[in-house]
């Protein structure tokens, strides 16, 4: 795909709902998730380079969605009023309204180091295995394949020891 | 004892999900992943029908530019004076989304929004279940077009659709009326809104009221 306009017009009619019903599904936030469709497409008016070659449009938007999210759970308010508020809760013996649970459990995703937080949220969002992972990843199913199970670890680690506070 | 239908996301279901991703696909299993790539590639390749004159140019570069600018000046603290579009979501979680594809934008449409002569107005449909899915048009005159015929369309579970069999207003300036009732799958959609105003057993109506400017 190039950075045509035509086709960015299209890619944009056409490809916003996906980003919206993901973002949707990760941020359980509604204005959250349409700031994050405008967030992907604008990464493209200012790089229209990011599309030069690359074959699978819809690939790529579920690679930016998930970053866009990852990020914006990230964001510096956000974590430190979620950490206040929702990593202790994320003990399995604790029980948290539905909704802001899915939250808490993202926020513990977004704690992950790269790529193992992509893994997490193509697994649990998507329902991808790990061939899809591998394309979206761009590695071998393999690699793939560890990159699942360091993510488990790793998720396993987070739960016995959580992330420690910052500092406001 | 408690029964419940709806169980809490926790860590282990993120961790169930991992362990499910590192096995083998079940034959003929779809992914969201698939579906999105296929319904894509069907939406590009298929002109979509626009049943009146010669439609608008399609959504181009300065569009884009000028669409996603206007929502990001809104995220830097900007105010509007126009409704905060809201996402229309049933009980049953179907989402039904209104665009304007436009001539000079692209943006989601509150309920109550103004569009212009010639825009082009696209519905986004998310279905978290099976639904059947109406969509009705008034112009200014009160003339009303049925999208999808008495039956309406059907959405499957965990589907998003985009309906493109899009409506483009280019008559007279007024008030233009979009309706969308989202019904149980095996219901039936009724009348337009307009002329039902009471929604069959099981379903919901969404209006959107639309200032027509010239």
């Amino acid at each position: 795909m190039t950075a045509d306009p035509a086709e960015l017009g299209a890619l944009y009619a056409q490809g916003a709902p996906i980003v919206l019903r993901r973002a949707r599904a990760l941020l359980r936030d509604e204005e959250e998730a349409r700031e994050v469709v405008q967030v992907v497409f604008l990464r493209l008016l200012d790089r229209p380079g990011l599309l030069d070659g690359v074959a699978d449009p819809v690939g790529w938007l579920y690679t930016s969605t998930t970053r866009a999210c990852l990020n914006r759970l990230r964001d510096g308010a956000n974590r430190r009023r979620l950490l206040d508020e929702r990593v202790v809760p994320l003990r399995p013996s604790i029980s948290l309204p539905r909704a802001e649970n899915r939250v808490a459990v993202a926020e513990l995703i977004a704690a992950l180091p790269p790529p193992l937080d992509q893994v997490a949220v193509y697994a649990w969002i998507d329902g991808l295995r790990r061939g899809e992972i591998a394309e979206l990843l761009d590695c071998s199913d393999r690699h793939a394949s560890r990159l699942i199970e360091r993510t488990r670890a790793a998720l396993r680690a987070l739960v016995a020891e959580p992330p420690a506070r910052s500092v406001p | 004892m408690t029964h419940r239908t709806h169980r809490e996301p926790t860590l282990d279901d993120v961790l169930f999900a991992l362990e499910h991703a590192d096995a083998d696909p079940e034959p003929g299993e779809r992914s969201s992943l698939a579906r999105d790539r296929d319904a894509f590639r069907a939406r590009v390749d298929a002109a979509p029908v626009r049943p009146h004159h010669d439609p608008p140019a399609r959504t181009g570069w300065l569009e884009v530019a000028l669409a996603v600018a206007a929502v990001a000046a809104l995220m830097v603290g900007g105010r509007s004076t126009q409704p905060v579009p809201d996402a229309v979501q049933t009980k049953g979680g179907t989402v039904v989304d209104a665009w304007r594809v436009g001539d000079t934008a692209s943006a989601l449409l509150a309920p109550r929004d103004r569009i212009r002569a010639g825009d082009t107005i696209q519905l986004t449909v998310s279905s978290a279940e099976a639904s059947r899915v109406a969509v009705w048009s008034r112009d200014p005159s009160g003339a009303v077009v049925s999208w999808f015929g008495p039956d309406g369309t059907v959405v499957a579970s965990g589907d998003q659709v985009v309906i493109d069999r899009s409506a483009t207003f280019d008559a007279a300036a007024g008030e233009e009326h979009l309706a969308a009732r989202v019904c149980p799958e095996n219901g039936s959609v009724g009348a337009d809104p307009w002329t039902q105003s009471a929604d069959p057993e099981g379903c919901r109506s969404f209006v959107w009221r639309l200032e027509k400017q010239p």
